[in-house]
């Protein structure tokens, strides 16, 4: 019982972790709540349910292309809209007191669902089962092909991640911007492109849990993002948000914690649960895992 | 193609800067000559950081220009300026502290795009200052005072500036420390870097500077040779203790 909550803890886990690396990175450099993510996460969701749906059969009979390009194009487009987002309602409010640009993004949030809602559907709505799942056992714990496939996908995605801020000039760049922005500048960083590269790498990220979680679940709605949106940003507080680190940590952790709440109490306690760890993490140690003490980026 | 290489490298015409409504540049004009070590004197409050922040384009001027080799800079973004070729070492250092020293010399160098070029220059940096050497694995945060000085100047340097700009960088430094920073600053000038030093430590820069100007409340209220102004009356009586 216990493994096999954890594997489908560590899955769950995989989806929160990506969708929480959104957050936190926006935190980081903007020291704002980019409350608009969980509808990043929702589109992505439909547009991989539209690529699945929809690409020619000559393309879906190739298998590992056929999903590159459905995760290209979930990803590339979340990205897209996520710097689109930043544009148009916080990038003009930047000056303006920290409470606008989070109102802003709540504004984003309810117009994006309500966009889904009308044009698209109310009802929920089946996920193409495109992927083949095969079932195996280990030592009597269940593991699917999906699962490992998600796992990895998001695994992968982190270490690329990592690697692009480790190692790369723009990832130094971006790392330097969340510690000070004006100094930043000093040294030729053009911060807004800085902030633009953070919301698509974000968006995309949250782009790709968004189609993992329609896989997983196998059903997708203009809603969708919203409890997910919750808990993964839950991930990046007890994480320590801002912190990359504990985004995927805090991820982890939270999909566990589910997984185990499910199988040893009640499916029904698991959002109390969650929360109530927000809550404690929250009075107990606000800055989270890795999280460090709030810095000015003015 | 530009004819003969203007003498002056910047000239400030007039700027009045402000920060909402007031005022904290009240119509200063300046120039700087290529090649020379300019000190601004001024004591706490007088707009020093604000008139090297607006050379930077981190703030811009109400009225009034700023010129760069006769361009004019004063609407552009600061990453362009730095881009230009000036660098600023700014007040309290801001070395990224989270970020190793290799890395913050990297950054530096971020405007500078052929890569051997910034590998040569990481070289010098490290035997101008071997101590740099020493800790480049290690977070800037976790260097002492002085150490994060050399650092914060050498990140300035990795920009490969025709002109650098030193807002207080003997601040909260040991005399020990101080000296080695005037020491340096010399060193860095009789490579063919232009300086715009900004002071509240009168004598020292006086003693380095070519000439310098007193800034009080906005405005400048005295220019000279530095020699000159290091004799004058009404300096030593305000800058020099008496
Ligand atoms: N961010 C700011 N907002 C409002 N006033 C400021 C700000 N920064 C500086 N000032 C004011 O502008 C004047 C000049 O400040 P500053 O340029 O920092 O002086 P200095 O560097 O010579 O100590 C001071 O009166 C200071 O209070
Ligand atoms: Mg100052």
């Amino acid at each position: 019982m216990f493994f096999q909550q954890l594997v489908n803890g560590i899955t769950l886990g995989s989806i929160y972790a990506l969708f929480a690396l959104g957050y936190t990175m926006v935190y980081g450099i903007l020291l704002m709540i980019n409350f608009a993510h969980s509808e990043i996460f929702m589109v992505g969701a439909y547009l991989g349910f539209w690529a699945l749906s929809l690409l020619p059969v000559w393309v879906q009979g190739w298998t590992p292309g056929y999903f590159i390009l459905v995760f290209a194009i979930a990803m590339m487009g979340a990205g897209l809209l996520a710097v689109t987002i930043e544009r148009v309602a916080y990038r003009p409010l930047r000056r303006a007191s920290r409470l606008a640009p989070l109102i802003s993004a709540i504004g984003v949030s309810i117009f994006l669902q309500n966009l889904v809602q009308v044009t698209v559907s109310a009802q929920s709505q089946p996920y193409p089962d495109t992927f083949k799942i095969s079932h195996y056992e280990f030592f009597g714990v269940q593991v699917n092909s999906l699962q490992i496939f998600i796992f990895a996908l998001a695994i992968s995605a982190m270490v690329l991640l990592q690697v692009f801020i480790t190692k790369t000039r723009l990832g130094k760049a971006m790392r330097a911007t969340a510690q000070n922005h004006t100094v930043s500048q000093l040294m030729g960083i053009n911060v807004n492109f800085i902030i633009t590269v953070t919301f698509l790498i974000g968006g995309a990220l949250g782009g790709l849990a968004g189609v993992l979680n329609g896989m997983y679940y196998g059903s997708i709605k203009f809603n969708m993002g919203f409890f997910p949106g919750l808990k993964a940003f839950t991930a990046a507080v007890v994480g320590g948000i801002g912190n990359i680190k504990g985004a995927m940590v805090g991820g982890f952790l939270l999909g566990i914690i589910e997984a185990l709440t499910v199988g040893y109490i009640s499916s029904a306690y698991k959002d109390i649960i969650l929360f109530a760890v927000l809550i404690l993490v929250l009075i107990f140690r606000p800055t989270g895992i890795f999280g460090e003490e709030v810095t000015e980026k003015i | 193609m530009k004819m003969a290489q203007e003498k002056m490298l910047l000239e400030i015409n007039q700027i009045e800067v402000y920060y909402e409504q007031i005022a904290a540049l009240k119509g200063v004009s300046l120039n700087l000559e290529r090649g020379e070590i300019l000190a601004i004197i001024g004591a706490n409050g007088a707009g020093k950081t604000t008139l090297i922040n607006t050379i930077s384009g981190v703030l811009h001027p109400r009225s009034g220009s700023v010129e760069f080799n006769g361009d004019p800079i004063h609407t552009l973004p600061a990453w362009k300026i730095a881009r230009k070729g000036i660098m600023q070492i700014p007040e309290g250092r801001k070395v990224f502290a989270k970020q190793s020293v290799l890395e913050n010399l990297e950054l530096g160098a971020y405007s500078i795009k052929d890569k051997s070029a910034i590998k040569a220059s990481i070289e010098q940096m490290y035997t101008l200052f071997p101590v740099l050497s020493e800790r480049r694995n290690q977070l800037a945060g976790t260097l002492s005072g002085g150490e994060q000085q050399m650092l914060a100047i050498a990140r300035g340097l990795m920009g490969h500036p025709e002109l650098l700009l030193f807002d207080e960088p003997s601040m909260g430094l040991s005399p020990v420390m101080v000296e080695r920073v005037f020491q340096t600053i010399q060193e860095i000038n009789k490579q063919g870097i232009t300086i715009l030093l900004v002071e509240q430590n009168a004598k020292k820069s006086l003693q380095i500077a070519n000439r310098a100007y007193v800034l009080e409340t906005g405005r400048i209220v005295l220019a000279d040779a530095a020699a000159r102004l290091l004799e004058n009356e009404q300096v030593k009586q305000a800058y020099l203790g008496g």
